[in-house]
């Protein structure tokens, strides 16, 4: 169960005090429960599981935090489905779902543009951004 | 501070709120954060039981709704905190010479991100001789209580922050 690998006690304690979204986004991402959550399961299920929630009439407050972390443990994946998935708003369940999701689609973007071998003489782009580039890449 | 505050017909979720100079605050006023009510607070009264209670934890506003807003709402996008402080004319005052008034900022300089704010209610006490003490303020802790305490002892950091009084 996704559940039970995420400490909720302390997802729940940050979202309680968050008065931002960078700030909760921030703090989540650092809890290594939801780093190892990010490493154990596929991003497709951390994805399921938080659109279960999002559906959800009236949530606990234990899906709710459960949500975010979710949030944060998706944004560790590059994965295609991620940046898929974070286009697409969060239901009113989510505060700041539609405010994580553009920080994640931003990770994504600087990810992809960022991976770039420099040991190498011969630079190779290890994933090709969707966004045009028109600067001057030189190898020293 | 002056900050005009009226309540917005068009979307009850937010209200009115501009700087003195007139460029708009977002904020939001939600009836209920979901799952707020139902939340747990046990663990943060007994990690900060030090801290003097003032108000129950409430969803209706954050701590730049304390700080910025009269309490009314939640603000929570540094960009407006940054157009604050400018159209309002807020200045920087150091630690020691912050007054019961001023107000207290934190800043993470990582996420560009102010993650905390309060009112400062005490001085610090920096004379020769005595134990340092920071000051204390007020503030809001997200959904959880709006509490006084001594400015480092909260769970936001202390290493981006800056204290600002306003003269009109």
């Amino acid at each position: 169960m996704i559940k039970d690998s995420i400490n909720l006690e302390e997802v729940s304690d940050i979202l309680a005090v968050s008065n931002t979204p960078a700030y909760l986004f921030s703090r989540l991402r650092a809890l290594s429960s939801v780093q190892q959550a990010a490493i154990k399961f596929d991003p497709r299920d951390l994805i399921a599981e938080f659109q279960r929630i999002d559906g959800l009439e009236k949530p606990s407050a234990q899906e709710i935090a459960l949500g975010y972390a979710l949030l944060a443990a998706v944004s560790t994946s590059a994965a295609p489905i991620v940046r898929d998935f974070a286009q697409v708003p969060t239901s009113r369940n989510f505060e700041w779902g539609d405010e994580i999701k553009r920080r994640i689609l931003s990770i994504q973007r600087n990810d992809a543009a960022s991976v770039v071998d420099l040991s190498k003489k011969n630079i190779k782009i290890a994933s090709v951004p969707e966004v045009s580039f028109s600067g001057t890449i030189v190898a020293g | 501070m002056c900050l005009i505050l009226t309540q917005s017909e068009a979307r009850l979720s937010e209200i009115r709120m501009d700087t003195s100079a007139g460029n708009p605050i977002s904020n939001s006023q939600p009836k209920e954060i979901p799952g707020a009510d139902r939340m747990n607070f046990d663990r943060l009264d007994q990690q900060f039981s030090s801290a003097v209670v003032r108000c129950e934890p409430s969803a209706s506003f954050n701590c730049h709704g304390l700080t910025f807003g009269s309490r009314r709402a939640r603000i929570w996008k540094s960009e407006d905190i940054k157009q604050i402080l400018k159209d309002d004319g807020y200045f920087e005052v150091t630690q020691d010479a912050a007054l019961p008034g001023d107000i207290i900022l934190y800043f993470d300089p990582a996420e560009n991100d102010f993650t905390h704010s309060g009112v400062v209610v005490e001085a610090a006490i920096s004379e020769p001789g005595q134990l340092y003490r920071y000051p204390k303020v007020v503030s809001k802790w997200g959904c959880y209580k709006e509490l006084i305490h001594f400015a480092n002892n909260s769970p936001y950091s202390m290493v981006g922050v800056k204290y600002y009084r306003v003269r009109r």
